[in-house]
């Protein structure tokens, strides 16, 4: 054991290369010897940038540097999680030992320890050519140019306007997993986002509206930003918001727009289907595999790897390559989404979405690129089939509880009376129980369109993609005044 | 703590020098924490980590300041992000020059806190804490069937802050808290969750089995609930919804936010009546109770009680050095530190400044919502537009009667909210977030499911 401590390992500071794969085998090799059932390395380094535009003037250029690791070791079904900043093999060494002593384990005096026999190493970089990605991203000048074209524009277009923010970031990161199981893998993922708010007040009356787009694997994205469309979609949204009535509550059918619309099947559903869920005791489908657990039109996914969806990954933060998973098919509940842990402890099929946002966390079983496929009906089909109802053009955030209840913002609704969308709304906010819920999505649009989002959860926050066509919930609560 | 302060003081001048920098400031944090949370009577996460992180500003000739983050504390981690920061410098503007704080020219060490910090307890000491507190719950009622919610938790860390002019601020703190949320099953019936969470200076001083108590009781209160009629109602906080709402609107307090004119108020907003006339709120970071007290804010200037409202008239906005400077205000020890430097409230204290009023028991009242609190704070809050639609846990009482709500949200403007404030109790009670008493509301909308 000494030897080894104190043994002169080299490894590329620089890169998550080959270097690692000596001593991170004998790492795990310490651990299997110790008695560890399984010993999981996830090493993480980031490269982040933001920048701020207020009101025409740069007001903040925020970069950040990260580096870590964390070590999981289970015996049978316990596991438990211990982090570092030290990537040297005496950091790594200590929080091996110190997730040992957790489990009551030591290695015995001249016990032979056994060097675990990784794969070669898997590098997604070198097969998707990721590599340059970092030095292909924009500038920080060219990224200040085209937030500051943006926030120009959103000056010009709206109207009452108090304060005009733009918001663009990227976050590069390299990871490298390396288990007693044989996994020997590293990647690389870029996350960009541009996000855009407008405050306006006009006497008594106040709205914001904001606009957030997210790609993933490209880094031309900021350079491809349609500055006029989103900007004129803000003006739109907030021009209409500002003098509009606070909605009254009760319970109305509505029809939830595209794109970000999806966020309700994240909150309502999406999260009850994460095994983390049923690990807790706290998801309401614990039991409802290959049962109908909601409308027979609905029939929902999460990917892995969509292509520059927001949530996309190559391998998840176990490893594994990432999966299409089919959740609900027709409303028959098909598969849960499933982690090292959850496979461990519910049974179910992993599912590459073992995901955390950094080296502090444990991964858990997270959502990726979410949506409810699309149906055969047209916006018109919907909204000639209500009286009187609501439109949710946009929706901000929410959140669902152990009991299934659920909850989010509407930032832009409007009235629909008599099959036709009449006045806009404010201040509503949908309510509701996710089994329920889910059994009076009536109808499925025939216009898919995705949307990016951040998603906090167990292991920290996550990029995901939400998405889903218009679709028609026959009634559901809405808070209001 | 590991992190030599000294050490880092000394190599970080050296990096500096090397590049030609001869302004820059440092705040950094180190953390130790152990948790521990159990399932069915046996461990179910447990975590440690030792972790830190710093940033870093440094200024160019023009004054302008750049910055960087980083978790690579090596010197090549830091050289880096010297080097980063410095390359950052040419955007910083020209116009909102940051400076160090006028009230930060420490040159010795610190420690305000000079207690001795306790060895970290082992966490298998927190895993038994964690297993005996489910357990009880678990056999608390046979409607208990899980803890889905529950942690055990203790952690050591210091907070730093230094600059090239020589101030050095150091100081160091323990904290131990624990949760648990049970959900309880009744047969044909929703299930119901609800919870508690304790805070204590250390683990030796964390009552893990009276939190687990109060968790059973509250989740007991809740099983036998009924559906609201939505309408408007007189309302009752708890302490904790109470102060978890005017965190959220914080930003009408909020220097930074006023001069980004991203506020509830405007510069001339001080000596205007903003809430009711006996409604009182001050900031005191420093308050015994507060068990996550800080000295000094992230520009190193120290930290200190400061009223905000008094008799229901604003007083004062919270400042970093930069806001102060351009409305013409003295520090108050807010400072957030970044490419943007922010501003934040440490530890809210919400009183009555008339005594003499008539006691109110909101269980002698008729047709009355309590609200014992709120969640989902980030979507239902929309802290520009002053507007909230809120989830919340709470009664509907009524002849002598107190009842669980099924689910609703209570919805309102939190500027007229705070005029319509008929009563605040008495009692004051420190919650995690603040101090306050219960507090009145004559009337906000309630949707219930």
């Amino acid at each position: 054991m000494d030897n080894i401590s104190q043994k002169n390992h080299i490894m590329h500071a620089a890169s998550f290369d080959n270097t690692w794969r000596e001593p991170l085998s004998i790492l795990l090799g310490i651990g299997r010897a110790a008695g560890a059932d399984f010993i999981e390395f996830f090493l993480q380094r980031g490269n982040y940038l933001s920048a701020l535009i207020e009101n025409g003037q740069v007001t903040a250029i925020n970069p950040a540097l990260s580096l870590g690791a964390g070590v999981r070791v289970f015996k049978g079904k316990e596991d438990c999680y211990v982090s570092t900043n030290d990537l040297s093999f005496k950091g790594l060494k200590i929080i091996l030992e110190k997730a040992l002593n957790i489990h009551a384990l030591n290695l015995e005096h001249n016990r032979i320890i056994p060097e675990i026999n990784l794969e070669p190493l898997r590098d997604y970089v070198e097969i998707k050519e990721k590599s340059n990605w970092l030095a292909q991203c924009s500038s920080v000048r060219e990224l200040c140019d085209s937030l500051m074209q943006m926030n120009l524009a959103q000056q010009k277009s709206t109207k009452h306007l108090q304060s005009a923010t733009t918001n663009g970031f990227r976050d590069w990161q390299e990871v490298l997993v390396a288990s007693s199981e044989g996994i020997f893998a590293r990647d690389i993922r870029l996350n960009q986002s541009l996000s855009t708010q407008v405050f306006c007040e006009d006497g008594a009356h106040r709205t914001s509206s904001h606009i957030r787009s997210g790609d993933a694997a490209n880094p031309n994205f900021f350079r491809k930003i349609n500055t006029q469309e989103i900007s004129e979609k803000l003006a739109e949204s907030s021009g209409h918001m500002l003098h509009a009535d606070f909605i009254s509550s009760g319970n109305y059918p509505v029809i939830l727009a595209n794109q970000f619309g999806g966020v309700i099947f994240h909150e309502a559903c999406g999260h009850l289907l994460e095994t983390t869920a049923i690990q807790r005791n706290s998801t309401p489908f614990l039991d409802k595999k290959g049962e109908k657990i909601a409308h027979e039109n609905l029939t929902a996914w999460d990917e892995g790897s969509w292509e520059n969806g927001f949530g996309s990954i190559d391998m998840d933060d176990e490893g594994m390559p990432a999966q299409k998973t089919l959740l609900i098919e027709n409303g028959i509940l098909r598969n849960f989404l499933c982690d090292r842990a959850g496979h461990l402890l519910t049974g179910h099929p992993r599912t590459g979405s073992g995901r955390r946002q950094n080296y502090t966390f444990a991964p858990a079983s997270r959502m990726r690129n979410t949506y409810i496929a699309h149906g055969n009906y047209s916006k018109e089909d919907m909204f000639s089939s209500i009286d009187k109802g609501i439109y949710c053009k946009k929706l901000g955030g929410g959140s669902v509880g152990s009991t299934g209840d659920f909850n989010f913002a509407v930032e832009e609704a409007w009235l629909i009376e008599n099959g036709k969308v009449t006045k806009p709304v404010k201040g509503a906010t949908l309510i509701g129980q996710a089994p329920e819920v889910m059994q009076r999505i009536s109808m499925s649009g025939n216009d898919l369109e995705i949307s990016a989002g951040f998603c906090g959860s167990v292991s920290g926050s996550v990029y995901v993609t939400v998405g889903q066509p218009h679709i028609k919930v026959d009634s559901i609560t809405v808070g209001g005044r | 703590m590991s992190l030599q302060i000294e050490q880092l003081v000394k190599e970080t001048k050296k990096i500096a020098s090397d590049l030609n920098i001869e302004k820059f400031d440092i705040f950094g944090t180190e953390k130790e924490e152990s948790s521990a949370s159990a399932k069915d009577k046996k461990p179910f996460s447990l975590t440690s980590s030792i972790r830190s992180s710093l940033i870093l500003r440094v200024w160019n000739q023009n004054q302008q300041m750049g910055v960087t983050r980083t978790s690579n504390l090596t010197t090549e981690g830091l050289s880096e992000a010297f080097d980063l920061a410095k390359s950052s410098a040419e955007f910083g503007s020209r116009e909102n020059i940051y400076e160090f704080s006028p009230e930060c020219h420490t040159k010795t060490m610190i420690n305000h806190e000079k207690k001795e910090l306790k060895e970290l307890t082992p966490i298998q000491e927190l895993m038994h804490g964690a297993i005996s507190a489910e357990e009880k719950i678990l056999n608390a009622s046979l409607d208990f069937k899980s803890v889905p919610y529950n942690k055990v938790s203790e952690a050591k860390s210091s907070r730093f802050y230094f600059n090239s002019e020589g101030a050095i601020k150091i100081e160091e703190n323990q904290i131990s808290f624990c949760y648990f949320y049970p959900l309880a099953h009744e047969k044909d019936r929703k299930p119901r969750q609800s919870g508690h969470l304790e805070l204590a200076s250390s683990f030796a001083n964390l009552d893990i089995l009276t939190c687990a108590e109060k968790a059973i009781k509250k989740t007991k209160d809740h099983l036998n609930y009924t559906s609201i009629q939505n309408g408007k109602y007189p309302v009752v906080f708890s302490p904790e919804a109470f102060l978890d709402l005017v965190n959220a609107f914080a930003n009408f307090m909020n220097a930074q936010n006023i001069l980004d004119k991203k506020s509830l108020c405007h510069q001339d907003s001080i000596g205007q009546a903003l809430a009711a006339n006996d409604f009182c709120l001050v900031d005191s970071p420093l308050h015994p109770l507060n068990m996550s007290k800080s000295y000094f804010d992230e520009e190193g200037t120290p930290t200190r009680e400061l009223t905000i409202i008094e008799n229901g008239v604003l007083k004062n906005f919270i400042h970093s050095s930069f806001t102060a400077k351009k409305m013409g205000y003295a520090v108050t020890g807010h400072a957030n530190i970044g490419a943007k430097v922010t501003v934040s409230p440490h530890f809210l204290y919400i009183k009555s400044s008339n005594k003499n009023i008539e006691k109110k028991d909101y269980l002698n009242e008729n047709n009355l919502i309590y609200v014992e609190s709120v969640s989902a704070l980030h979507a239902g809050v929309n802290e520009l537009q002053g507007s909230f639609s809120l989830p919340f846990d709470g009664f509907y009482i009524n002849d002598k009667q107190k009842v669980s709500i099924e689910a609703a949200t209570v919805a309102g403007d939190f500027l007229s909210l705070l005029k319509d404030i008929y009563y605040i109790g008495d009692e004051e009670f420190a919650v995690p977030n603040g101090i306050s008493p219960i507090v009145w509301v004559k009337s906000l909308s309630i949707t219930g499911l």
